[in-house]
């Protein structure tokens, strides 16, 4: 197990990096806990997950570019790699379908599934509602997207 | 307590649920009984809707796997069908006051003139014993029972088919896609026809109708309404018990007696809680659906005359194509459809090919087609994937932009195909496998193929196949931005069974009569698409229920004049 006892603030450091890898300014602080337990307590991810955040804390440094730090000092370990897209995906899906990069390997994260779809990002980018939760008004569907 | 009844009806889908409004809307006191296998879902719709908004897959399954004993899957999902040496039956059905209508899209496009006669126009299938006129008042009944929306200037005579009465309300706007694929369109000829996008007749409400609101744009028809503005049989259900019908849930039957004559005379079943009870009838109406009634009859040796029980098991084999247009459209805004083409619904072609129908989808990534990646689940996390992985790995900003300018132009249109009866295409009683826990029956067996190597219906997803890319192409959407999928081997199923019960002229070639009266057993009738002779291209919806109100006016004026 890690040793998440140390001062190092894991959760908003990865409030910090999902909202970058993301390039949402907006992400919701508390689902960003709960997805932050999805992958501190998974036992395939978390070494790795960990070492991601020891890794961009780093990385942070007044005046640092620090997507262009992420992509040469992180992205660049095949490790760190996986965690980042499984990352991306959870908080675009709300939902993490595979374990790996493979997008054929579609078992899930160990612990059961994380049904947050009606919160992902995915509907945002869309300007749309999540499927099931319109709370439009009638023909509203007729017009482009405000924003 | 009297357990006779003067009808029994057995299931309590749309079929069950028209005929017992009708008739006890016309005769008041007659004492009506339905049997329905499964339990009054009412309460649940918003749970229902929560499940849905939640799940990944967007699938008809996705607001109901946690109640596995009221929804039948495809052995896509669990082995809960049996195939042999067949392709597999791809489509479900939910046990619930109110059946599959819970789940289904709510589209009513009526059956063509042409559709009746399939085999003295095109030489194919075999002819229904009624035509387009006898069904025409009723559609326009069962359209104001339903609360169908549409155009009425776009569908009389569309077709060739006369609409007698509007539509009982105005169409449903169409979404801001839907609008700008149709001007795309305009003048655009494909296949020898011309291109008209329209709107689709559907029994969702474009305004408050009798106790329900309009629609608000959930994009949830399938699998359910969250509001109840898309119509379920559980209005008409209402409706019955308001007139004094008893509905009986979770009462699975499984025993049905004859007497000397061949009447049904005493029907057992079973409560949930394995309780049995019986009830007698004057007359009996089988109301499940294909598939369930089909298992009920073989299992207790009914309308064995014609032996078709169970065969010509049909459904509406689907494909699809997914583009990209050259500008936002905004997938995911409004209905999953409200327009679609239906040129090819009909036509000379049919003496070759099947016949299809097209809609036009607003909801883009939930029917992926890429041939690279055909898991549902994978649809977006491949896009994901696809976009992260690009230039060592997007991220940021630059990686939200490249999903949002994909996501918001990506459109669907797919197609059901017409398929023709085939005797070899059946349910069986599975003698290997356990029994139904709510009913202790046999469970069944399916076989099922749909014709390959340049037959009726393959001939059809070829067509489909250069439809769509005309399609694709008349909007300038550029081949690398648009798949299509018309392999038929990688058909997906619509949920419509039809077939198994057909109607017919003869004791030999038919299960039941015009009337939809079985020809073994007097007192016995049967509703539902599994009396439909062929598939047509129309949703079977609508035609249940006229068939249903068609058989109640039978039935009336049967009893009016049995009590003069």
């Amino acid at each position: 197990m890690p040793n998440l006892t140390a001062k190092t603030d894991y959760p908003d450091l990865f409030f910090q990096y999902s909202t970058l890898v993301s390039g949402m300014d907006n992400l919701s602080p508390g689902l960003s806990k709960v997805y932050f337990e999805v992958f501190e307590k998974d036992p395939v991810v978390q070494k790795d997950f960990i070492r991601l955040l020891d890794q961009f804390q780093l990385l942070i440094k007044p005046g640092a570019d620090l997507e262009k730090e992420v992509q040469k000092k992180i992205l660049t370990d095949p490790g760190l790699v996986a965690v980042t897209l499984l990352i991306v995906k959870l908080w675009y899906l709300g939902i993490i379908p595979s374990l790996t990069a493979d997008p054929k390997n579609t078992e899930p994260l160990k612990g059961g599934g994380y049904y947050f779809h009606h919160e992902a990002l995915i509907w945002k980018i869309a300007q749309a509602h999540p499927a099931g939760l319109s709370g439009g008004y009638y023909g509203y569907w007729s017009y482009k997207p405000e924003n | 307590m009297d357990n006779t009844y003067d009808i029994v009806i057995i299931g309590g889908g749309i079929a069950g649920a028209m005929l017992a409004w009708k008739v006890s809307e016309k005769l008041p006191g007659l004492k009506i009984i339905i049997l329905e296998a499964g339990i009054d879902r009412s309460s649940e719709r918003t749970q229902m809707a929560l499940s849905y908004a939640a799940s990944l897959n967007k699938g008809p399954g996705s607001a109901y796997d946690k109640n596995p004993a009221i929804l039948l899957k495809s052995p896509v999902g669990t082995n809960d069908y049996f195939s042999h040496d067949s392709d597999p039956f791809k489509s479900t059905y939910l046990r619930s006051g109110g059946g599959t209508t819970w789940h289904w899209l709510g589209n009513t496009p009526r059956h063509l003139p042409n559709d009746f006669k399939l085999k003295s126009k095109y030489g194919h299938g075999v002819n229904w014993p009624i035509g387009y006129d006898d069904m025409e008042k009723y559609y326009s009944d069962a359209e104001t029972q339903m609360g169908v929306s549409s155009n009425h200037l776009e569908w009389n005579g569309a077709l060739g088919a006369n609409h007698s009465k509007d539509f009982p309300m105005p169409m449903i706007w169409p979404s801001y896609l839907e609008t700008t694929l149709k001007v795309g369109l305009v003048g655009k000829s494909i296949e020898g026809k011309k291109i008209e996008v329209r709107s689709t007749p559907q029994a969702r409400n474009s305004q408050a109708y009798e106790d329900r609101p309009v629609r608000a744009g959930n994009s949830s028809c399938v699998p359910v309404c969250p509001i109840g503005a898309k119509y379920d049989a559980m209005v008409n259900i209402r409706k019955a018990v308001k007139n004094k019908v008893l509905v009986q849930y979770q009462a699975a039957v499984q025993k049905i007696e004859t007497d000397a004559a061949g009447n049904i005379s005493t029907i057992l079943f079973f409560h949930w809680s394995k309780q049995e009870d019986t009830v007698k009838g004057h007359i009996v109406v089988m109301a499940s659906n294909a598939i369930e009634s089909s298992i009920l009859l073989l299992f207790n040796k009914l309308c064995s005359g014609s032996g078709l029980v169970g065969k010509n098991l049909m459904d509406h084999p689907q494909g699809y194509g997914v583009g990209i247009y050259k500008d936002p459209i905004y997938t995911f805004r409004g209905p999953p459809t409200t327009s679609g083409i239906d040129a090819f619904r009909d036509g000379d072609f049919r003496k070759d090919s099947a016949a299809f129908r097209i809609t036009i989808g607003n909801d883009g990534w939930s029917r992926p087609v890429r041939k690279d990646n055909p898991n549902k689940l994978d649809n977006l996390e491949f896009l994901i994937n696809e976009k992260f992985r690009t230039e060592n790995f997007l991220i940021g900003k630059t990686l939200r932009q490249a999903l949002a300018d994909k996501i918001t132009r990506i459109f669907r249109f797919s197609y059901s195909t017409e398929m023709l009866p085939d005797e070899n295409n059946k349910v069986e009683l599975s003698t290997t496998d356990p029994v139904d826990p709510i009913n202790q029956l046999p469970r069944p067996k399916i076989s099922f193929k749909i014709d390959r190597s340049g037959n009726y219906n393959s001939n059809a997803f070829l067509m489909a196949g250069r439809v769509l890319i005309g399609l694709f192409m008349s909007l300038e959407v550029a081949e690398k931005d648009f798949e299509v999928q018309n392999d038929q081997a990688l058909f997906s199923g619509a949920g419509h069974l039809m077939g198994t019960l057909r109607m017919g002229h003869d004791k030999k070639s038919a299960v039941v009569d015009k009337n939809l009266q079985s020809f073994d057993h007097p007192n016995l009738f049967i509703i539902g698409s599994g009396v439909f002779p062929t598939a047509c291209t129309a949703n079977p919806t609508l035609t249940i229920a006229a068939l249903s109100l068609r058989l109640a006016d039978h039935l009336i004026s049967k009893i009016q004049s049995k009590k003069s």
